[in-house]
């Protein structure tokens, strides 16, 4: 939660009835009420499925809840940046699996069994292809969405065509990235064997704080929420915009290529036409969490909160016993759900602002 | 590039090198055959092992056959090279469709222009189709998986198991058939689930729903993959929560899932070898050509196709291969 873009909810409100009334009819909080309608949304559907299945709680549930979503909650953080400037990316998948690729194919080359290398040349490819992403934007003023696609289709393109990519399958894989997959940093027994809480963590916490970090305690964030709120009065301001542009759109394809290496690491596969397809999964995890399309506004506990509650669709299907059909419908209940709600407050709290620019 | 010079050389000199050549030469005693399988994509180990197929036959048989196959498995352009195929007046045309009902139109264009054609991988199009050739009755692959399943399982304990979807007709005939099969032959199988798990043949889609029914049911003892992700994925989650005594089974390829096998996280993997797929399809058009009968019974030449069966224009073999730790080094698809 971001001090610099919090209203202060109402203090002691009494009981958690009024409280959830006055986030619904917009009386209470700004954005820091989104994100505890998001938490009480996450913590109802919990408990309706312990409900179901009262083995669900337990820390079990917790370890493979953080295994399956650690690598998507990466590259959400990334896609976080974007839309909060105002832009939207939806070139990250498939820089992902350019980046993992790039990085597997070039660890065998050499010969280098070493998971740094590996990670130092994902990231590093990752963040080349967002630059151009974003000097491509800033240069031809392109809306982002077009000259993202256009860039997805080119990744693709150049793996295929010009890499000739084929499935890299685990026996061919360095042990570094096999073994990266499957660490753990304690365990604890589940059944006859053991579930553990992955390594990915390490990575998901650093980007989480440094995303955290990069909007809320540097310059370029601080620019980036104000071109997302309004581009013409931050360009007036003197936001230069090919910097921002850079940082944030290199920040989005680092986190990707880090992403890709955790995603192909956990699966034990680098498949290029993997992953690309799954955007629009994470974009709605994104606007959940409270990002909005239009820009300015969006914060990492959002994204946290968002993904989780995603993840948590995704993964509690087998649990409850529904058909894999159903996380769509969920997914999308929640998404219409949080943005109707979240619409409905800023109606009404433009209105009482006098301002009819949303009604 | 052979491939492609061919294709474009056919295309433009047709009536110079086809029709011409035809006419002097009169019927193809001089000529050799000229059998070209299409298959749904280039430079995936599978079409790589099935060309390695289609080759021998050609060495065998003292024909030309060859294959083809566009770069991505995109249906228009394998229609479009089955097209050139017809211009170029090849003998027979195999193919492996991408999509039967987009290629369906060529192919019938295709026989209208008197040239035999043999299906792979698309019971539909028998008919169209001289002859569809399969590797195996899907039913008995269903039941060979979960007898493979018992016997590794020790016949008892609950067990579960992921398809790519639950409609995906030859995922669901193998698990319907091998399901039924089990609960008559091995009674103390318990099967947890009410349906089997979809992963829509997607790694990761597997890989979470399998760790999430592991951890439903912790006394799982058994799983079964219809598709190469759910198996090489459970395979990769028993490793995972290091739960060795549960045993996986199905579909699986030896690049992909051979590793699993070495690690004992796998049991057995049962394919069909694309090779010999390819051998046999180019077998049954050659067969045509010369005039010879295709019944039931006859020898196709090929592991697992010595006795056919044969049934509403799809060939059957009895071809199923299962991979194995010990076998499994062999193959190099």
């Amino acid at each position: 939660m971001e001090p610099m873009h919090e209203e202060s909810l109402e203090p002691n409100a009494a009981g958690w009835r009024s409280r959830l009334l006055a986030q619904l009819t917009g009386r209470g909080g700004g954005r820091g009420g989104g994100i505890s309608l998001l938490a009480g949304l996450i913590l109802i559907y919990v408990v309706m499925v312990a409900l179901r299945s009262p083995d669900f709680l337990s820390l079990a549930s917790l370890l493979d809840l953080i295994r399956s979503g650690a690598a998507w909650t990466v590259v959400a953080l990334g896609v976080l940046v974007v839309m909060v400037s105002g832009g939207i990316d939806v070139s990250f998948l498939a820089n992902a699996i350019l980046s993992a690729y790039v990085a597997t194919a070039l660890s065998r080359w050499f010969g280098i069994d070493s998971l740094t290398f590996a990670l130092v040349v994902a990231i590093g490819v990752g963040a080349l292809v967002g630059a151009v992403n974003g000097l491509i934007i800033y240069l031809f003023s392109l809306p982002t969405l077009i000259t993202t696609l256009a860039m997805q289709g080119v990744i693709q393109g150049v793996l295929m065509v010009f890499l000739g990519a084929q499935p890299i399958t685990a026996s061919r894989m360095p042990i570094s990235l096999r073994n990266f997959g499957t660490d753990v940093l304690f365990e604890v027994p589940l059944g006859p064997g053991y579930i553990g809480l992955t390594v990915f963590v390490i990575p998901l916490v650093i980007a989480a704080i440094s995303t955290w970090l990069l909007l809320n305690r540097t310059a370029i964030g601080r620019a980036t929420y104000a071109l997302g709120s309004n581009p013409t009065a931050a360009l007036r301001c003197g936001v230069n915009l090919l910097k921002v542009n850079l940082v944030i759109y290199s920040y989005a394809g680092a986190l990707a290529g880090l992403m890709g290496l955790m995603m192909v690491s956990d699966i034990r596969l680098v498949d290029p036409v993997t992953l690309v397809g799954n955007e629009l999964f994470v974009l709605a995890a994104v606007v959940i969490g409270g990002a909005k399309l239009t820009g300015g506004a969006g914060s990492v506990t959002g994204v946290l909160l968002g993904m989780t509650l995603v993840t948590l669709l995704n993964n509690t299907l087998v649990t409850i016993g529904l058909s894999a059909s159903w996380n769509r419908f969920f997914i999308g209940f929640a998404l219409v759900f949080i943005a109707s709600i979240s619409h409905y407050r800023a109606k009404l709290r433009n209105l009482r602002q006098l301002n009819f620019d949303n009604i | 590039m052979l491939t492609r010079r061919t294709v474009l050389a056919g295309g433009a000199g047709i009536l110079a090198a086809g029709v011409a050549g035809r006419a002097a030469f009169g019927a193809a005693s001089d000529k050799k055959l000229e059998i070209v399988m299409c298959a749904k994509q280039e430079g995936i180990s599978w079409f790589d092992d099935m060309r390695v197929g289609v080759n021998q036959f050609g060495k065998d048989f003292g024909v030309n056959a060859y294959q083809i196959a566009p770069e991505t498995g995109d249906p228009a352009k394998q229609a479009q090279m089955v097209e050139s195929l017809i211009a170029k007046r090849v003998d027979a045309i195999l193919v492996v469709p991408n999509d039967p009902q987009s290629i369906r139109p060529v192919l019938e264009q295709a026989r209208k222009a008197g040239i035999t054609v043999i299906s792979h991988e698309a019971q539909s199009l028998a008919g169209v189709s001289h002859f569809d050739v399969e590797a195996f009755k899907n039913e008995d692959f269903g039941a060979l998986m979960f007898d493979n399943l018992a016997k590794a399982m020790g016949g008892e304990g609950k067990y579960a198991g992921i398809v790519g979807a639950l409609t995906m007709e030859t995922h669901m005939q193998w698990f319907k058939a091998g399901f039924e099969h089990a609960k008559k032959t091995y009674p103390k199988l318990e099967f947890v689930l009410a349906e089997p798990i979809e992963d829509n043949n997607d790694e990761k889609t597997a890989l979470d729903k399998i760790n999430e029914t592991l951890k439903k049911y912790p006394d799982l003892k058994g799983l079964f993959g219809c598709s190469v992700s759910g198996t090489s994925m459970a395979a990769l989650a028993v490793e995972k929560l290091r739960r060795k005594d549960i045993k996986v089974v199905g579909l699986g390829l030896p690049s992909i899932n051979g590793i699993y096998l070495d690690e004992g996280s796998e049991q057995e993997a049962q394919c069909w070898r694309p090779a010999d797929a390819g051998y046999v399809a180019a077998y049954v058009a050659y067969k045509l050509l010369k005039g010879e009968p295709i019944a039931a019974g006859i020898d196709l030449k090929r592991p697992g196709y010595a006795n056919v069966t044969l049934e509403n224009g799809v060939i059957y073999g009895n071809a199923t291969l299962v991979l194995t730790k010990e076998n499994w080094k062999d193959y190099k698809f």
